[in-house]
């Protein structure tokens, strides 16, 4: 059976999809899905007006964070699970310096190009999101995608099988579509400070919901969980246990990413894994409907070299103290909202009592990890997937915590 | 069996000591799914069963690397049955660790998780049980749960009419800043929700006073609170309305500001008239006493049971107290220790109270001391009254009552008020409108089945903070443009 994709309603984004010979570097295994599904690439309205309307199909996006649109219509399953279609880069929807809809009027503002200013007084005034050339956060687009970003972000999902990276769940990169000069050059005409020199793309992912843990969803797991709850379906507390396991295993799946991606680099003399780069869980992760957390900002996700097994157990220790705080959050919020909704733990001992013996359960079969109790202490045995004797390490995990 | 027996075993079982549970308790707690039992044949293959535990969980890890390093579409089958196998063993094991032998019946006894859940209703009532029995126990607690099941229903069905009768009127269209939202109108039909009387006439009630009243004033809240509190008066719109629009004539007289007019007479207008000059007397003498105490809390103090010149010393008392604490300074601090000062615990008592109240409600409300002082005063122990609260919780919340996450602890805590198990409901029990101060009996209304004041304390400053939150931060709050 398969598991539907859910998404929690946002605002309205009208894109226009453009065909065509288009520059494309995609995920083989998802060929057909491109081509029959969501071949193209996605431009904001305005933009398409702006660039004298060329031919192209009118297709209704969901906002989701601020730069990337669901097509929800567009679905695709894995293995049990259905994904809803993500674009990321096709447009801002809010001022990059000020809280305000990025509106005709707000983009006219920061137009450098006379004759599109004039074009752009003739727009109405609703939101319409922008791909703008402004350079934001290193070298990227506001409102778009980098290329180089974007290619570290199809890397990595190459590596997946389903939509798992060695038991790390991930929103699968479908493929990366270059925007065409004729809007690239509309971009780069709109910015505020610093412009943008490079080439326009756009990241076409998957995703099981737009629930991210804690930041930038309409509804996020953390704040908002009883509607969390409600969207997902849980009615009982056993639903909720179900729900709680795959949180936990996937959640420390992701704590471990780089134990279980590691590898010996004979060549080189170097270990290697996979590793978080300026991305967190609270905003860069969905939630799916049975629990599981899949990260979704691949772009963050590199390797990372460790000379000695040292320094790989350095690399496993600061993953998972830099994240675990996230993922426990998120445990501790699905236990809140069990103790509100059913009172079937009662108090904070109670809930860390439930939350430590579901997590042991969950990672019971995991290759990778252990959880131990030894004696008022839970103890989590790192095993890496190469050199487990001199890279395994061991990590407390409740301290005087265990009855 | 009586109550206190059955917590005596659930709690023994969970513990993993003897009970001594003799036969016919056990058909009691089994039938009712609170004890599982586990004969011995099952318990020793589950022992036998268990032993392979540990290398089979090797034997899995062992297979699943080998298969994460083999690239491939999915497990392989023996693996997948392999790790069905491991769920069902470590479930054994975990069935191992909490089963208890009760020698009576020869058998082992597993605690279920409604087992769990009624031990822990026995544990915060236990002071109550008397010696009932078990079966009367369990049949009150659940009448009880169902009962606040029913009044979020008749809440959901007046929310329903409220919104679609605003959607339908044809006659003067408030401006947009009067206009209630959908939250405002939750609020309003909870409190409705408590007046057992056709939901189409408690709509139709309300929509008369919120549109055919003259407010005199253009605050929305005080429209929403003072509707909300009139149409759930028993009596007829025109008495209700005579009632609220004298008291706020005489208040004007007494020099009460506008701004404070409409819910200081709110929440005096069930008061019988033949009480009036007694409590406006008691107004002016609390006023006098302490000038600078906002007005909604001088009519809390002044109808209260306490003479005012004890009214005011029980208020000082519950200022120091709860100073004392470090809780000092501010409106909500002042209301909280006004609303203790008015309810029915002895002076000695009220810090105390609330002290524990606090620090259950940490957490929940921003600010959180009038809830905490609303659950002080209430008639039952703080520690019960805060399960009643969590009990509204959960009804509020898997009936989705609510759209923002913050409604739900104010919606809950009005569902709470007056609400309790085992023939414990107070309405009005905490707030006597009653005796000290009427010093004629009523000839006209009867007495209040409600009391209104208690409304009026949640409608500012529960309900307020929140509407104000709602107001001032778009829906959206957490889709900032960063990142991603």
């Amino acid at each position: 059976m398969i598991r539907e994709a859910v998404w929690v309603p946002n605002d309205r984004v009208g894109l226009v999809r453009i065909e065509g010979n288009l520059e494309f570097v995609g995920d083989p295994r998802f060929e057909s899905f491109w081509h029959d599904e969501v071949g193209g690439c996605y431009v904001p309205e305005l933009m398409w007006k702006l660039a004298g309307r060329p031919p192209g199909s009118r297709v209704d996006g969901i906002r989701d964070d601020n730069r990337s649109c669901l097509l929800v219509d567009r679905r695709h399953a894995l293995r049990d699970q259905e994904y809803i279609t993500a674009i990321k880069g096709c447009g801002a929807a809010v001022d990059a310096f000020e809280n305000v809809p990025l509106t005709a009027s707000r983009a006219r503002s920061i137009c450098r190009d006379p004759r599109l200013s004039n074009a752009l007084a003739m727009a109405d005034g609703t939101s319409a999101g922008l791909i703008t050339g402004e350079r934001w956060f290193g070298n990227t687009p506001y409102g778009g995608q980098a290329p180089d970003n974007a290619m570290i972000g199809l890397l990595a999902s190459l590596r997946a099988e389903g939509a798992q990276i060695a038991g790390f769940s991930v929103c699968p990169v479908v493929g990366l579509v270059r925007l065409p000069d004729e809007f690239a050059r509309i971009s780069s005409r709109f910015f505020w400070y610093r412009r943008y020199d490079g080439a326009y793309w756009q990241e076409i992912r998957l995703m099981p919901s737009n629930v991210r843990l804690y930041f930038h969803s309409p509804v996020t797991f953390g704040v908002d969980t009883s509607r969390a709850f409600t969207l997902f379906g849980l009615e009982s507390f056993e639903d909720a246990e179900r729900f709680l396991t795959n949180l936990a295993r996937s959640s420390f799946a992701a704590l471990t990413l780089f134990a279980r991606t590691l590898r010996h680099d004979s060549q080189a003399g170097l270990y290697r894994g996979l590793d978080y780069q300026e991305v967190w869980l609270d905003k860069d992760a969905v939630v799916a409907p049975d629990g599981t957390m899949h990260f979704a900002d691949l772009e963050g996700i590199e390797e990372f070299a460790a000379a000695t097994p040292e320094e790989v157990k350095e690399v496993i220790e600061r993953q998972f103290h830099r994240h675990v705080y996230e993922a426990t959050y998120a445990l501790e919020a699905l236990a809140v909202e069990v103790e509100r909704r059913w009172r079937s733990v009662r108090g904070a001992a109670d809930r860390h009592r439930w939350i430590l013996e579901v997590l042991e359960r969950a990672c019971l079969a995991d290759p990778f990890l252990s959880i131990e109790r030894e004696g008022h202490r839970l103890v989590l045995h790192v095993e890496p997937s190469v050199d487990r004797t001199v890279c395994g390490l061991e990590i407390e995990l409740a301290s005087e915590a265990v009855s | 069996m009586d109550s206190g027996r059955a917590r005596l075993i659930l709690q023994g079982i969970q513990d993993r000591q003897d009970a001594s549970v003799q036969p016919e308790e056990r058909s009691d707690l089994v039938s009712q799914g609170l004890l599982n039992p586990v004969d011995a044949a099952t318990r020793d293959r589950w022992t036998a069963a268990v032993a392979s535990l540990p290398s089979l969980r090797d034997r899995v890890r062992e297979m699943s690397r080998a298969a994460l390093a083999t690239p491939g579409p999915i497990a392989p089958p023996d693996l997948q049955q392999m790790v069905g196998t491991l769920e069902e063993l470590t479930r054994q094991k975990t069935n191992l660790d909490a089963m208890v032998w009760n020698p009576p019946t020869q058998e082992y006894f597993l605690p279920t998780l409604a087992g769990r859940n009624v031990l822990a209703d026995l544990t915060t009532w236990q002071k109550r049980l008397g010696g009932g029995t078990f079966p009367d126990f369990l049949r009150n607690m659940y009448d009880y749960r169902a009962g606040l099941a029913q009044l979020v229903g008749r809440a959901t069905a007046i929310y329903g009419g409220l919104i679609w009768d605003e959607e339908n009127r044809e006659d003067d269209v408030a401006p947009p800043e009067l206009a209630f939202t959908n939250v405002d109108f939750r609020f309003a039909a909870m409190i409705l929700a408590k007046r057992p009387i056709n939901p189409a006439l408690l709509v139709n009630s309300f929509q008369t006073f919120h549109h055919d009243t003259n407010w005199g004033s253009l605050n929305k809240v005080d429209r929403l609170i003072g509707s909300a509190i009139l149409a759930s008066l028993p009596w007829d719109f025109l008495t209700v309305r005579n009632a609220f629009e004298r008291i706020r004539v005489e208040l004007e007289y007494h020099g009460i500001v506008p701004e404070d007019r409409i819910l200081a007479s709110a929440s005096l207008a069930d008061v019988p008239q033949s009480a009036w000059a007694e409590v406006i007397k008691r107004v002016d003498d609390i006023h006098r006493g302490r000038p600078s105490l906002n007005f909604l809390l001088v009519s809390a103090l002044a109808r209260s049971s306490y003479e005012p010149a004890a009214a005011l010393a029980r208020l000082e008392e519950a200022l120091s107290g709860m100073a004392a604490l470090g809780f000092k300074d501010g409106i909500h601090i002042e209301a909280a220790a006004s609303l203790l000062a008015a309810g029915p615990m002895p002076r000695e008592a009220m810090v105390d109270r609330f002290a524990v109240a606090m620090s259950h409600l940490a957490g929940t409300f921003d600010p959180p001391y009038a809830p905490a002082a609303m659950i002080a005063a209430n008639p039952l122990e703080p520690v019960e009254a805060i399960d009643v609260f969590r009990d509204c919780i959960g009804v509020v919340t898997r009936s989705s009552f609510y759209e923002l996450t913050l409604e739900i602890d104010e919606i809950a805590l009005i569902l709470s008020y007056g609400v309790a198990p085992l023939g414990l409901g107070y309405l009005a029990a905490n707030l006597p409108a009653g005796a000290p101060v009427q010093p004629v009996p009523p000839a006209g209304p009867p007495s209040p089945a409600l009391a209104t004041s208690w409304y009026i304390w949640h409608g500012s400053y529960v309900y307020r903070p929140i509407g104000w939150y709602i107001a001032t931060h778009p829906v959206h709050v957490h889709t900032v443009a960063a990142f991603g």
